[in-house]
């Protein structure tokens, strides 16, 4: 098999960078194919220990039943720089099968190498104890955030830095981390060399977590703590020459506990107000909502999504109420989490799936959904309004489920039989025809009440009517009692005694009777005197008026002889006796 | 032909009692035959030409029932029931009714006295209780304006008795009179009805109702309905969603 010659190319690697100085470095220069007339790069305040070394390896493979050979040129050097910073390695060139192939030029990074430098110091002071401080080994937590909101999130990465020779490491206290929500990333804690302030360390990454601020306040990021092994060259032990095993006692290890300082952190609290509808989301978030369906049979499911998409606090985020049409009967929410942690920040989606199943026809709707975030980055809160679904339902197959569940037994009974058969026959009536408040009961009500007061005024009139009498009799005695005296002048006249004094008497009497409204009944002396002391008729003429009276009863009933001039002078008087009373009463 | 035949009977039907009679006949003969279709729309014509009855409304009631129309035969079984209070028969297919929807609402328990005196006052139909309070007045009156003009001369007693009977009887009447004709009652004809706590859309969702239901009308304003149901919950609905009684 050849390979295509645009495939092939000569490169490079370098086994430390950065390197320190008086370092051994080896420098690599391969190629896929067996290759000739190697020229090395000019190497610059390089010291070259070996080198050029050539080597070939071949390589065999059967794919498919096809054997495939594969063959690798190597030439490599070993290097010891001989100045700090930056050193350029040139390019080196090949010749495969008479073409020329030429590698990059490569930069390395060189630093000072203090542990040789203390090694020689120990050795030269074999006394002292090896170097053990903090500048050598420890563990420092680093953060992308000084101050955060509530809600966001940060990244601590926990590092440890080391020059000396780590046998074990070994974690003691993991940082409880209170008052923030966790989340750890992966991640791949090889030592690595880095350079810091001109001096090279063997860098690994412990732990690197993803916190979310959960209270307010000066939070603490907890230090942790690592118990090391480190190598250590044995000060004491000289080498003996002749002890076969002295080398191996040159090292021995020592314990030791470090731990990272600890971090405050200020975490702020959300703006206030807080808005309705604000769930405790923080981050840069996105919301949808979506049904699989939205053309059902009654009784049948349908399957409703919040979908809540971005980046923040999206594992914390829980489901929130959401106003579902009231007749669906509406299942607690399955949540799918599909977010994952990376870089600095959890990202991903949130799923809430409902499962709805509407009971009954008719057309729904899944209502909007307001939703409110906080976004750290603008300091604002963000609403999301999501649109409404319309749900359409369909009449579901016979005998929906659920509608017969309340019975009680006497009502199971009661299903299984039938209504009472129809009425054959009817007295049908006009509609409306209500007899109560209508004008014609109104009527029958009203007039007992307007007979009675009608009733009432009439006999009223009445009274006044038979008043009217008494008083016209009144007015009228005078001319009765006038009359009846003329009668008993024609008696007189004619000689008739009894008549004379009977006509005498009834005009006075008659006229009593009329002029002061009394009865017939009634009438006798005691009236009399009564009824003119009422009037205030005075004394004289009532005793005339009775002396009167009295002479008419004895000449009525005495046989005496009749006498005109007696008859005369009784006519006079009762005329005059008359003519008194009336003057008198008014 | 038979749906024609009934759309000619509609036709020809006049006004005249005596025909509605015959026409009430030939629907019964229809529901007898299990022609719920056609006996319907004869009972209908009879409705339309202005009459009612009781035995009417609650044989209509029947031909919804077996046409499996339950909120139309609870509608006809409350209309036999407002023109006769106690009809044994309409209250138990009523019942019989009222086990095919979906709404179970408890009635709130009044209290007993308050049963007795409703038992009392249904005891007869309100024009009829206006009536006795007629005769009652007219009787109290007529006895006491005899008793004044000295005809008759009859016990104070007596006629005291006689006019509070009268207050009485005519308060059965007015109070049957305001429960049955005055108060607006209606049944539920949409599947589901959201009831709101204010008369608009947006307002918030009270409570549920379905067909069959049977509500009571407070108020209303506008296509707003207020109404209460017989657990005593109260909310506003859009008139169309119901039928009156």
């Amino acid at each position: 098999m050849i390979v295509s010659a645009q495939d092939l190319s000569l490169n490079v690697t370098v086994n430390k960078n950065p390197a320190l100085l008086g370092e051994k470095i080896l420098v690599k220069f391969s190629i896929d194919e067996n290759a000739e007339n190697f020229r090395g790069p000019n190497f610059k305040d390089i010291r070259i220990v070996s080198g050029p070394n050539p080597s070939t390896s071949s390589s065999y493979s059967f794919v498919n039943g096809k054997s495939q050979s594969k063959t690798n040129t190597t030439y490599s050097y070993v290097l010891i720089a001989n100045k700090l910073g930056k050193i350029i390695i040139g390019s080196a060139t090949v010749n495969v099968n008479g073409k020329t192939y030429k590698s990059n030029p490569i930069n390395i990074e060189v630093a000072k190498n203090q542990n040789n430098y203390n090694n020689n110091r120990s050795q030269n002071n074999k006394n002292k104890e090896p170097n053990l401080n903090d500048t050598q080994l420890y563990i420092k937590a680093t953060t992308n955030k000084k101050k955060l909101y509530q809600g966001q999130q940060i990244l601590v990465t926990y590092k440890l830095y080391t020059r000396l020779d780590l046998v074990t490491t070994e974690l003691l206290t993991n940082p409880s981390l209170n008052g923030f929500w966790t989340q750890n990333i992966e991640v791949n804690s090889k030592f690595k060399r880095e350079i810091i302030n001109g001096v090279a360390f063997n860098v690994a990454i412990v732990k690197k977590v993803l916190l979310t601020a959960q209270k307010s306040g000066d939070l603490v990021i907890d230090p942790m703590e690592i118990r090391t092994q480190i190598r250590v060259q044995n000060r004491n032990n000289r080498r003996d020459p002749f002890d076969p095993f002295s080398m191996f006692n040159q090292y021995s290890t020592i314990e030791k506990t470090i731990s990272s300082k600890p971090i405050k952190i200020k975490v702020e609290q959300l703006p206030i107000p807080k808005p309705n509808y604000f769930y405790e989301a923080v981050g840069d978030i996105k919301l949808k909502t979506e049904v699989n369906n939205s053309i059902v049979k009654a009784n049948e499911a349908i399957n409703f999504k919040v979908i809540i998409s971005g980046n923040g606090n999206l594992s914390l985020l829980k489901p929130f109420e959401i106003a579902f049409p009231p007749d669906f009967e509406v299942y607690d929410p399955k949540i799918i989490d599909k977010t994952f942690s990376a870089k600095n920040r959890t990202s991903g989606k949130k799923i809430f799936e409902y499962l709805l199943i509407p009971r009954y026809e008719g057309k729904f709707e899944i209502p909007s959904i307001k939703y409110n975030y906080f976004n750290p980055l603008t300091k604002k809160y963000k609403s999301i309004l999501t649109n409404k679904i319309p749900i359409e339902v369909l009449k579901g197959d016979e005998q929906e489920s659920g509608i017969n569940t309340f019975l009680n037994k006497e009502d199971v009974k009661l299903l299984n039989t039938d209504i009472r058969y129809i009425k054959t026959k009817s007295n049908l009536e006009r509609k409306g025809k209500i007899f109560f408040r209508s004008t014609l009961f109104s009527i029958l009500l009203l007039s007992p009440i307007i007979l009675f007061f009608v009733l009432l005024i009439y006999f009223k009139i009445l009274a006044k009517d038979s008043a009217n009498s008494v008083f016209q009799k009144s007015r009228k005695a005078t001319k009765v009692a006038t009359k009846r005296l003329k009668n008993a002048q024609k008696h007189l006249n004619n000689n008739k005694k009894e008549h004379f004094y009977e006509n005498i008497e009834k005009s006075l009497w008659g006229y009593f009777s009329d002029k002061f409204a009394v009865q017939i009944a009634e009438l006798s002396k005691e009236t009399i005197i009564y009824y003119f002391e009422k009037f205030y008729i005075n004394k004289t003429t009532q005793s005339q008026f009775i002396s009167l009276l009295n002479d008419c009863e004895i000449a009525r009933y005495t046989t005496s002889k009749t006498d005109n001039t007696k008859m005369e002078t009784i006519l006079k008087a009762a005329q005059k006796i008359i003519i008194e009373v009336e003057e008198q009463k008014k | 032909m038979k749906k024609l035949a009934t759309i000619i009977l509609y036709l020809i039907s006049t006004t005249s009692l005596l025909a509605s009679e015959t026409l009430f006949e030939k629907a019964n003969d229809y529901y007898a035959a299990e022609k719920y279709e056609d006996a319907i729309i004869i009972y209908d014509s009879i409705q339309q030409n202005g009459l009612q009855s009781k035995e009417l409304y609650y044989n209509i009631g029947n031909t919804y029932y077996k046409l499996n129309d339950w909120s139309n035969a609870i509608l006809y079984y409350e209309k036999t029931l407002k023109l006769d209070a106690n009809n044994e028969d309409a209250l138990y297919n009523l019942k019989l009714v009222q086990l095919k929807i979906v709404d179970k609402i408890d009635t709130i328990p009044s209290l007993f006295f308050k049963k007795w005196f409703n038992t009392i006052i249904l005891l007869l139909p309100f024009d009829s209780w206006a009536i006795i309070s007629l005769i009652l007045f007219w009787l109290s009156f007529i006895l006491y304006y005899t008793r004044k003009v000295k005809i008759l001369n009859s016990p104070i007693k007596i006629i005291i008795s006689l006019f509070v009977f009268f207050v009485i009887t005519f308060a059965f009447a007015n109070k049957q009179f305001s429960q049955i004709e005055m108060q607006k009652s209606a049944i539920i004809f949409s599947s589901s009805v959201v009831a709101k706590s204010a008369p608009t859309l947006n307002a918030n969702d009270l409570f549920t109702i379905h067909s069959g239901t049977k509500i009571i009308i407070n108020d209303n304003i506008g296509e707003w309905l207020h109404i209460q149901l017989a657990n005593g919950n109260k909310g506003w609905i859009l008139m169309s969603h119901c039928k009156n009684i």
